[in-house]
């Protein structure tokens, strides 16, 4: 007899409770629980870090939902939300910002929020354009292509960048990429959280479609699916989840891709409903935990995701061909 | 009559099917057949109001499809496609839950009483060994008794199948038509399918439409075969034009075989010629001599020698 529904997900909050918890009191100063309450000399610190936990469970409800979504909407195993070139338009942005933009003198927080504007502007231009192109191709492979296409020449661009950029701004567009940019200030945590809650409203209401449209496009119209409007939902909601996240912390790869497939190893992948639950809740246990062994090993975030995500997607293609 | 196409005309930019009427009652099982691309996968696109029609009415018990919404057909009619997309990670209990899917106005998952009858669906499917299978393990019969079911779960008045037969063999072929009729008798619903298995299907089917030239042909079944003789007889099939037929006297099926290995093997003219069986041997006559044969062989060799 296969477990219930609520006891696996009890099983998994407390888990990333414990995590969020060690979370806590990583880091080059132990604390104690008065600081993160009182004003005492470590609050400071106290609040960067609660700011990071935050942050991180934000990136662990956001994007593997993100990439829940358009796996289901593509049904294919691999798509994740680099797939529609999201992610590189955002990066290409910001790049462009820190290479050309580099020597105005700003104040240093207002320095990172230009980095934030900048992504989420590129993600929600590349939605824009998918949106008006969705239009004219009703076939939804096109979507693969053309954002597979636009991450190419994204990606082509940015090296042209690199190649030309002074060593200051290369340094700082190679850390952002690397995820490295965890310290959030409260400001930019509300704007993430807002866009973030709007991303998960959208992607709400596209489950229902979702699961009509499992047997193709001929059973979803004969179920009444509203088709162009499920595609629609699934690229807002989808650009929204990954492109605030990109923003904040470089782009986090593979969390899209390998945290929806573990959810379905664990739990009837033909439940929509209890798979997008199941997304988030596994995924701020697994960024939690990515972001305790950033901190003890002190490597970037994004290569941590990069050498447990790759393995794992490796032997997904392999298990596949059999 | 629950289904009615009123002087209806179907197609894309041209006509497929023009000015046709024909009706169906509950309880009632309709063969369509007619050619490749004759526009039966069309007429059932255009009955679930996914295209428009050219012109003319459908009306689906008493009302007029064009005031439905494709949610509120759904409520009608349960569809079952060929060539489906079989998903990855569905097992057959997935499959037959999602026919529940269009009687959930948001969230979906099955309340008990769906749940019982979802389990009571696989058992009348015999599915029952297989309920915990993924799709792609099934064998070609039983994915298709799964899709079968998934519309049975949908519970509405109307079923249309476009060709379930097909990629079956002749048991399977039997057990799904059966299946249907059995369905359509025991709960009063109205059955549409498409078949090149005709011969096969009409033992099933109360009504047959045929579509040929444009026009729709209704009727019940028998009437509409033996009022088309191209399709009623089949040993009349003729590969070659210089081949014309002997008399046989002879029951159907020995009629049927000798005519199919005649037809092959003799490009020429056997008017000339009289067959007839008598139990167990064929007697071939012509004006000029008596010839006895025991097996279709004998008679091959026996004509080639005269020629």
């Amino acid at each position: 007899m296969k477990p219930g529904f609520k006891p696996l997900c009890a099983a998994i909050v407390i888990l990333a409770v414990i995590t969020i918890m060690v979370n806590l009191n990583v880091g080059f100063i132990s604390l104690s629980l008065s600081d993160f309450f009182s004003d005492s000399g470590h609050s400071q610190i106290a609040q960067i870090r609660m700011n990071r936990i935050l942050v991180m469970a934000l990136a662990g409800i956001s994007i593997p939902t993100s990439g829940f979504l358009l796996q289901e909407y593509f049904q294919n195993p691999l798509a994740g939300p680099s797939v529609l070139g999201i992610t590189s338009v955002a990066s290409l942005s910001v790049a462009f910002y820190i290479f050309f933009f580099h020597d105005f003198a700003l104040p240093e927080f207002l320095q990172n929020g230009f980095i934030s504007i900048a992504a989420v502007t590129g993600s929600i231009l590349m939605m824009l354009v998918l949106i008006s192109f969705s239009n004219t191709f009703q076939d939804k492979s096109f979507l693969i292509i053309f954002g597979f296409l636009v991450s190419a020449l994204a990606g082509a661009v940015v090296a042209l960048l690199q190649l030309y950029a002074d060593n200051q701004s290369l340094k700082n567009y190679i850390l952002w990429s690397y995820g490295a940019n965890q310290q959030v200030s409260n400001y930019q945590l509300i704007i993430l959280s807002v866009i973030v809650f709007i991303g998960l409203m959208v992607s709400f209401r596209t489950i229902k479609p979702l699961i009509g449209n499992t047997l193709g496009i001929q059973y979803a119209q004969s179920f009444g699916v509203n088709l162009t409007q499920l595609k629609y939902l699934i690229i807002i909601s989808s650009s929204l989840l990954s492109a605030s996240v990109t923003a904040f912390l470089g782009p986090v790869l593979f969390i899209g891709i390998v945290v929806p497939h573990f959810c379905r190893m664990i739990w009837n992948p033909a439940q929509l409903w209890h798979q997008w639950i199941l997304n988030m809740l596994l995924g701020i246990f697994i960024m939690e935990l990515f972001s305790v062994i950033s901190e003890l090993i002190q490597l970037p975030l994004n290569v941590i995701t990069s050498l447990f995500g790759i393995p794992v997607i490796l032997l997904m293609l392999i298990k596949s061909r059999r | 009559m629950f289904l009615e196409l009123e002087n209806i005309t179907i197609g894309y930019q041209s006509a497929l099917i023009k000015n046709a009427d024909a009706a169906l009652s509950l309880g009632e099982v309709c063969l369509i057949i007619g050619n490749n691309g004759v526009g039966k996968t069309t007429l059932f696109r255009t009955v679930l109001h996914q295209i428009p029609a050219l012109s003319g009415n459908i009306r689906i018990d008493k009302k007029d499809i064009k005031t439905f919404s494709t949610k509120e057909i759904a409520k009608y009619i349960a569809m079952v496609f060929s060539k489906p997309q079989v998903p990855a990670h569905y097992t057959t209990e997935d499959l037959i839950s999602l026919g529940k899917y269009v009687h959930y106005p948001y969230y979906f998952e099955l309340e008990k009483k769906d749940k019982e009858e979802v389990q009571h669906i696989i058992q009348n499917l015999n599915l029952e060994p297989y309920k915990d299978w993924s799709l792609q393990k099934l064998s070609d019969g039983n994915l298709q008794k799964a899709f079968i079911g998934r519309a049975f779960a949908q519970n509405a008045s109307v079923m249309i199948l476009d060709e379930p037969t097909t990629h079956l063999d002749e048991e399977n072929k039997i057990i799904i038509l059966k299946l249907l009729r059995d369905f359509a008798e025991k709960y009063n619903k109205l059955v549409l399918f498409s078949s090149h298995d005709w011969r096969l299907a009409k033992e099933f089917a109360d009504k047959i439409w045929f579509i040929k030239d444009h026009t729709l042909h209704p009727g019940v079944a028998e009437d509409i075969l033996i009022s088309h003789q191209d399709l009623a007889a089949p040993f009349l099939f003729n590969m070659d034009q210089y081949f014309i037929p002997p008399v046989i006297s002879a029951p159907l099926l020995e009629k049927e075989f000798l005519y199919s290995a005649l037809q092959k093997n003799f490009k020429k003219d056997l008017s000339s010629f009289q067959f007839s069986y008598k139990n167990p041997f064929w007697e071939i006559s012509t004006s000029e001599f008596v010839h006895q044969c025991r097996s279709f062989e004998e008679i091959i060799h026996f004509l080639r020698k005269r020629s």
